[in-house]
């Protein structure tokens, strides 16, 4: 009767200071008529011709964009939508990128405080595709992605079985009908939800959390390991940094690999060049502090808080009960420089390195001369393989984790790493579409270049001045419990510098909870239960209504035919004399009645029967 | 299958014997308790010494009566109630080619059965009171033929299973009204009492 399909990706609700973004089931979930769109006919199909909306067209990537999507929602005959993607398809020359033109722009560095650069006035960061700001849309609908090759399959064959129009007339009922089923507990905005989330528990209500703040871990690791008692000289740590995190329009298909995974790989790559080399290095008291942000993509958090803490002498791991790690409480002044890594691998084939400055730091003399010479630093260690170019001195920075630290303290030098100069060259940026599907060696060349080339400017700037060590007795690290990759079952003990600390945006702080903040992210995400996604038919109204009828019908009628015979039974049932049974009792309703009837006399009704074999219990 | 089929087919299976109920079962507690466990006879006849006029447990008319609408409620809950509850989604048969019948038939088939175990139960105690071997064998048989009759809905062949289990019904019914005691005499005396 029904037939479970892939519902694994699904759009969800989040909720920044002002809005909801995102997707909403109905309570119970949404039930619309099947609509396979191949082509524009179709389309039209579903937003004027077709008689029995609400429809939930399942369209192909070519017909999945912004304006027809919207066209879809508010013709208000449609209860959802899907989107047909196989995983061997064929990805949409103009770009898929749900996330907007500029992203992050209301939360880094060029706010209204520095109004020239603020949203992107010279140029659009992702490039305009068809796909442009689809995550940021309140949609009231659910939207779901099918890439199982069963699931599309059997919800197409269904499509073609029952409701594919016959010469462009309309099908009887029974239709094909799908039904998504992804509630999201959340509404309004944050400070709504929040506040709900807090209301006291009413008995017998359902515990419900309504949203929580997107939140995780950023992971830190130093290459010299630190602790808190001893001190960090100020200007003394490289931060090599990127994010860690991707999103898509779709939850749980979010490979971000362009977007985030090819600097994830450089990164670690560059971590591990470096700590192969660290015994040359010993001679130091410089620091390299290895990012990787998560939450970047809901307006820095990670970043912001890092920078935050670090302003306010609070950067500190976790707690975490198997660990005595206490590394120094490093702040911003200790920062000497930012090298952030964004989106450095060549899309498709280019093999350019850009380097991003911010303008406005720059304007001071020391930061300027840093970077200056940092950029010198890396043009001289670039090899053939890579082309180092500067961006305009005068262009903003790209969204970066790295306005995080600006906006907390100008002061701070550094640049930011990218394949780009003006526009994002992947055309996939945050979308279930930015994967890598070859297997690309010169892609992996790129990476290894790249990882020398940081390695090596890094080992120039630790290595600059030279000084005496100071003793490491106090020297800590942290044990981790990594997974073994030759053992499965056993892991191994791993002494390592590294720990997580909280990526929780500082508008949720409990000493500082600010819901409506401007300044951090307030994005929550909405708490929802469960996804399902259903195939079956659905019966015409007449269908319904008529069973509904029958029903009643059959219920009256047998309470009227009962009726009538309990009050005639005694009349029918008669025994003749003999039918009396063992226990006495036999059936003579009849004839007693009438001795009852005849036995009045005068005032006083005389029925002297005390022998129980004639009184009638036949009566039900 | 949607919530109006699905009052729907539950009034078309529970609707007759849930007006059997309201009418004849619920004043009495005795009865109800009969309904719900035919066997607890001997322990109701040691309770029930009050002075009630028509005591039911000494009625072997009423409590066969009783007892095989219990039996008959029970057994139609169970052969139904799975189906709609699989079926209070929106949606109805028929995705894999399936009739769309399906839940009127079960709905009716179900019926049928409440009703028939009323009436064996009835024919059942008159057939062991009467030692009537032959009545005792009808209901055997009757009850085995009409099971095997309901695998015809496997193929969805409706039309040859509910049609001969309500002919089956209809006579059971007959016999059942035979012997609790009905004649056809009495039906016509009873239609002429009326007028009277």
């Amino acid at each position: 009767m029904y037939q479970n399909i892939e519902s694994d990706f699904y759009c969800i609700s989040r909720l920044n200071a002002t809005h909801s973004i995102g997707c909403q089931t109905n309570y119970g979930g949404n039930v619309g008529v099947v609509f396979v769109v191949e082509n524009d006919d179709d389309l039209e199909w579903v937003l004027r011709k077709g008689k029995s909306a609400p429809y939930i067209p399942a369209l192909y990537i070519s017909h999945f964009t912004k304006d027809i999507l919207l066209k879809l929602r508010d013709s208000g005959r449609i209860s959802g939508a899907i989107l047909l993607n196989r995983k061997q398809s064929a990805r949409p020359e103009g770009g898929f990128s749900p996330d907007n033109t500029c992203p992050n722009y209301g939360f880094g560095l060029y706010t209204n405080k520095y109004a020239n650069y603020a949203y992107c006035p010279a140029n659009e960061w992702n490039p305009k595709n068809p796909a442009t700001n689809l995550m940021y849309i309140d949609w009231r609908i659910p939207i779901y992605l099918l890439t199982d090759e069963a699931s599309i399959r059997n919800l197409t064959k269904c499509f073609n079985d029952f409701n594919k129009p016959i010469n462009g007339s309309e099908r009887n009922w029974p239709l094909c009908a799908v039904q998504l089923n992804s509630r999201m507990n959340a509404a309004v905005n944050t400070p709504t939800c929040m506040r709900r989330n807090n209301l006291p528990f009413i008995p017998l209500s359902n515990p419900i959390l309504f949203c929580d703040p997107i939140s995780s871990y950023n992971i830190i690791a130093t290459l010299f390991p630190t602790s808190d008692n001893v001190t960090v000289n100020n200007r003394s740590v490289i931060v090599v940094a990127t994010r860690l995190d991707s999103f898509s329009l779709f939850v749980n298909k979010a490979m971000g690999a362009y977007s985030v995974i090819t600097s994830v790989i450089t990164l670690l790559s560059v971590a591990h060049t470096l700590a192969q080399n660290v015994a040359k290095l010993s001679k130091t008291d410089k620091n390299v502090l290895f990012a990787f942000f998560d939450g970047e993509n809901w307006d820095y958090i990670g970043s912001s808080r890092t920078a935050y803490d670090m302003k306010r002498k609070n950067f500190k791991p976790i707690d975490h009960f198997t660990s005595n790690y206490r590394p120094a409480k490093l702040g911003l002044e200790h920062i000497s420089h930012f090298i952030e890594l964004s989106q450095i691998a060549p899309f498709e084939s280019s093999n350019t390195l850009w380097i991003h400055r911010d303008p406005i730091s720059n304007q001071y003399a020391y930061v300027n001369k840093t970077v200056t010479d940092l950029i010198q630093l890396i043009k001289k260690k670039s090899s053939n393989s890579i082309h180092v170019n500067k961006s305009d001195a005068q262009s903003p920075l790209p969204p970066a984790s790295f306005q995080s630290f600006l906006k907390e303290d100008l002061n701070i030098s550094g640049i930011v790493l990218s394949n780009y100069e003006k526009q994002y060259t992947n055309k996939y940026f945050n979308s279930f579409l930015d994967f890598e599907n070859r297997t690309n060696n010169e892609t992996i060349k790129f990476l290894a270049n790249i990882t020398s080339l940081v390695a090596n400017t890094i080992i120039s700037l630790v290595n600059d001045q030279e000084f005496d060590v100071k003793a490491n007795e106090t020297i800590s690290f942290t044990f981790l419990w990594m997974a073994n990759k030759k053992n499965k079952e056993n892991g191994s003990c791993i002494c390592s510098s590294c720990f997580l600390t909280e990526a929780l945006s500082p508008a949720f702080l409990d000493d500082s909870v600010d819901w409506e903040s401007t300044s951090y992210s307030t994005w929550t995400e909405s708490v929802w239960r469960m996804s399902a996604a259903r195939l079956f038919l659905k019966p015409s109204l007449t269908q319904e209504s008529s069973t509904l009828f029958a029903g009643l019908v059959i219920f009256l009628l047998s309470f009227i035919i009962i009726y009538i015979l309990r009050e005639r039974l005694p009349l029918i049932l008669q025994t003749n004399g003999d039918m009396i049974y063992e226990n006495n009792v036999s059936f003579q309703n009849h004839i007693s009645r009438e001795i009852q009837h005849y036995d009045v006399s005068g005032t006083e009704v005389t029925f002297s029967n005390p022998n129980r074999k004639d009184i009638v219990t036949t009566q039900l | 299958m949607t919530v109006m089929e699905f009052f729907g087919c539950g009034l078309i299976a529970f609707g007759p014997p849930f007006s059997m109920f309201c009418l004849t079962i619920c004043k009495d507690p005795i009865r109800i308790i009969i309904l719900i466990s035919a066997e607890a006879e001997a322990g109701l006849q040691k309770v029930s010494e009050v002075g009630v006029q028509n005591p039911v447990v000494t009625d072997r008319l009423t409590l066969s009566y009783v007892a095989g609408l219990g039996f008959g409620i029970m057994s139609g809950a169970f052969s139904l109630v799975n189906v709609l509850a699989d079926a209070i989604g929106p949606g109805t048969v028929g995705l894999h080619g399936d009739s769309p019948y399906f839940f009127l038939a079960s709905a009716f088939t179900t019926l049928a059965f409440i009703l028939l175990h009323t009436f064996w139960g009835i024919i059942f105690f008159q057939a062991l009171d009467m030692k009537n071997y032959i009545l005792l064998a009808y209901v055997f048989f009757c009850h085995l033929s009409v099971s095997a009759l309901t695998l015809f809905n496997k193929s969805q062949s409706y039309a040859a299973s509910i049609p001969p289990i309500y002919i089956i019904t209809l006579v059971t019914a007959g016999l059942a009204f035979k012997a609790a005691g009905g004649s056809f005499n009495n039906v016509k005396a009873a239609c002429v009492s009326r007028r009277n």
